[in-house]
């Protein structure tokens, strides 16, 4: 049985215990309604509606679903194959993201075999085991220790700050390096002593930073002088990270903030674009996932009001799909975050490759930046010449992989095991497609400033 | 930095949150019906309610995006089909377990919300969804009025009038509210608590499929949003009294002012803990909700 199982049976206990309250005609008390109210929205949340962190078969470098990875040693004492963990949510609210995550990692992985494997280990296979961590932090600790039970020699994950931060306590703990691809909260390095931890991604601090940078550079080419800011973030570790990075970020510069709202999951925003258009900052920051910025901006084309600058920072739902759903008024909007760099050849092949291999959307800014996480790590067994954690962390401390798909400089890392050159770029939405504006080297087209204040 | 709102606001912008708050207030109040229906004639907490909605959205959808018709013809398809799993299932699972076995009644509905939201994201996936509706809003000094949550209360209004109508005013539904005021004298006196029983659930069902259909005017959505609805809904029912009609509709305008009001004036996510403040407060000074009593439904 499941954890997300062991919930459910738990869950209904109460219920049980109540049903010996019952009135003697029959009738259950309020007691019982409200036992059953409060189990039913524990239930609910628990995300326990999905299967056990089932594998697909894809004959390309994921394992299959019951075996174990044998690691075993040939002649030359080498390993046949070298076994990576990929803990994301594969079902749950965030699960269409996980699933895309986890196929840029098989397909790092797949590149690599079709290439040979890992040279330097006689040619042995890159794996790639998955682990469902269903946006739960208790069971992301216990996938990954299943994990590495099952063989893994190195971890990435989980797109959820809190689901990351038990991963890592556990993979800490077991000795096996686990490199963050998504999750953004800088407390997860910043806060913690790890000597097994590493994250490819600009932290919250860092996008934060160049979101300010970005955003002052672009409204200087633009002519826009912003002053005031209105803050919206989904109110969960992620959005509070980066509401609180944008704290950090503006302060010594002349933008104030003026106002600052947030928006839960399953709700809706009327109320947050109210108090905006109240305070009329001049530019608005979202950071939120999908649902809550088609919200947003449905709720801003319903009450009639839109920004001088709408500037997302490090958010979800800034994609082409979302860009026909939002209406044409999101055209000429800003948005900052990692992105993959199409002015690469590289780049461009392999999110092609993504496309047509998996069937779905253009590579994302995450979608990328879990590729070149894997890249990464298959770079630490290129260099390391082993599956060894411990070779493979010290490999990781000084490794530097420049020949990646970000738009990013070579990565390494610091050591805290942060990115030591993290970069977020500028994106502007021009003819409902995001294209990279800032910086310079990466800029995929040049911004257009009257698109910016347009509205 | 958290920032709280000046108490004192404009006369427009007052305006503009109490409409909003009506909107959403006839949403929340519009899911819980079928919730609070069912428990008053059944005694069954049916957590299968949130399901339930999600798959009037889905209907709404696949008929709007689909097939690429009006997303009003899927509100009454949403209906009939919910009606149809909802006297499927209380048939076939409900029913044979008796009237003695509530605690088990309600393991099954658990049951069905965990396969259904299974089910849908299977076969949609977990992507938001939004209709492309095209729907604007109208403006009057300064006061918006999104179109979407207009036709949304105005749909919901209608249907629980109806409701309220076939309740109180056909033989049936005295029926149901004598089998909801005591089944036993209601079998005694020649009623069909079964064909009650079947009716009802059917009735709730479709009310959470109309509901669910209704929310797609109103907002994103994805196989999750039902949860949140369903936490609301209990909210809301015990608040305007279980099994009462009156207090559903009364609970869910007051729950949805509290949102509305709390998100304008309180920073983060504090309006949350205000609507379990009040919620609080009304069952110390009225234990059995806004409207609850021995007569129910």
């Amino acid at each position: 049985m499941s954890d997300g199982d062991s919930k459910q049976t738990e869950g209904a206990q109460p219920v049980s215990d109540s049903d010996a309250s019952a009135r003697p005609d029959g009738r259950r008390s309020r007691r019982a309604f409200l036992a059953a109210g409060a189990t039913a929205s524990l239930v609910t949340f628990a995300g326990c509606t999905g299967g056990g962190g089932t594998e697909t078969p894809a004959g390309d470098g994921t394992e299959s679903p019951t075996e174990t990875p044998t690691v075993t040693s040939t002649s030359t004492d080498y390993p046949d194959e070298v076994v990576i963990g990929s803990v994301h949510p594969f079902t749950g609210s965030t699960s269409y993201v996980g699933d895309r995550l986890h196929k840029a990692i098989r397909l790092a992985a797949t590149i690599k075999n079709e290439d040979g494997g890992i040279q330097s280990m006689d040619g042995a296979e890159v794996k790639v085991l998955k682990g469902d961590h269903k946006n739960d932090p208790a069971i992301g600790g216990e996938v990954t220790g299943e994990l590495i039970d099952r063989g893994a020699d190195i971890l990435t994950g989980t797109y959820s700050s809190p689901v990351t931060n038990a991963a890592t306590r556990v993979a800490e703990s077991e000795g096996v390096p686990f490199v963050i691809d998504i999750s953004v909260a800088a407390s997860l390095l910043q806060e913690r002593e790890l000597e097994y931890v590493y994250r490819a991604q600009p932290n919250s601090w860092s996008q934060s930073t160049h979101h300010v940078e970005g955003l002052t550079a672009v409204a200087d080419q633009a002519g826009l002088d912003i002053e005031t800011v209105g803050l919206f973030y989904v109110d969960t570790t992620y959005g509070q990270a980066i509401r609180d990075g944008l704290e950090r970020a503006t302060e010594g510069t002349n933008m104030e903030i003026v106002e600052t709202a947030s928006i839960g999951f399953g709700e809706t925003a009327d109320s947050q674009v109210t108090r905006f258009r109240q305070t009329d900052p001049d530019a608005i920051f979202p950071t939120v996932f999908t649902n809550q910025m088609l919200e947003l901006v449905k709720a801003m084309q319903d009450q009639n009001y839109w920004p001088d600058v709408f500037a997302a920072c490090a958010s979800g739902g800034m994609y082409t799909e979302n860009f026909q759903k939002m209406g044409d008024v999101i055209n000429g909007a800003l948005s900052s975050g990692y992105q993959i760099d199409l002015t690469q050849a590289k780049a461009r092949r392999i999110n092609e490759r993504y496309m047509k291999t998996f069937d779905t959307p253009a590579m994302k800014g995450n979608i990328g930046m879990a590729y070149t996480t894997a890249e990464v790590l298959i770079e630490a067994f290129e260099q390391a010449g082993s599956a060894d954690p411990e070779v493979l962390r010290r490999t990781l401390d000084d490794i530097t992989v420049d020949e990646h798909i970000m738009a990013m400089p070579p990565i390494s890392f610091t050591d805290r095991g942060e990115n030591a050159n993290p970069l977020s770029v500028m994106n502007q939405i021009q003819d409902m497609e995001a294209q990279v504006v800032y910086p310079e080297q990466y800029a995929t087209v040049e911004v257009q400033p009257e698109l910016i204040g347009r509205n | 930095m958290l920032t709280l709102q000046p108490l004192l606001v404009g006369p427009a912008v007052f305006a503009q949150l109490l409409v909003l708050g009506v909107l959403l207030g006839s949403i929340y109040a519009f899911v819980s019906l079928g919730l609070t229906i069912i428990f008053g004639v059944m005694e069954v907490v049916n957590v299968a309610h949130g399901a339930f909605t999600v798959v009037g959205m889905y209907v709404v959808w696949l008929v709007a995006a689909r097939l690429e018709l009006s997303p009003f013809l899927g509100i009454p398809l949403a209906a009939v089909l919910l009606f149809g799993i909802g006297v499927l299932m209380q048939r076939t699972t409900l029913a044979p377990l008796g009237e003695e076995a509530q605690g088990n009644k309600f393991l099954v509905t658990v049951a069905f919300l965990i396969i259904i939201i299974a089910l849908v994201e299977m076969t949609f996936t977990a992507t938001p969804r939004q209709l492309s509706t095209g729907f604007g809003s109208w403006g009057f000094a300064d006061v918006y009025v999104p179109e979407g949550e207009l036709y949304a209360l105005l749909v919901a209004a209608a249907t629980s009038a109806v409701v309220w109508t076939f309740l109180h005013r056909t033989h049936t539904g005295r029926a149901i509210r004598g089998t909801a005021d005591n089944r036993q004298n209601a079998a005694y006196v020649g009623i069909d608590v079964r064909r009650i029983d079947y009716l009802t659930f059917g009735l709730g069902a479709a009310l959470a499929g109309l509901a669910g259909a209704l929310i797609t005017f109103v907002q994103p959505f994805d196989p999750y949003l039902g949860n949140a609805y369903l936490t609301v809904a209990f909210v809301v029912v015990v608040l305007g009294g279980l099994g009462s009609i009156r207090g559903a509709v009364l609970g869910g305008l007051l729950v949805g002012m509290i949102r509305v009001f709390g998100a304008f004036y309180l920073p983060g996510s504090y309006y949350n803990v205000l609507i379990l403040l009040v919620f609080i407060a009304v069952l110390l000074v009225k234990p059995t909700g806004l409207f609850g009593g021995p007569t129910r439904a």
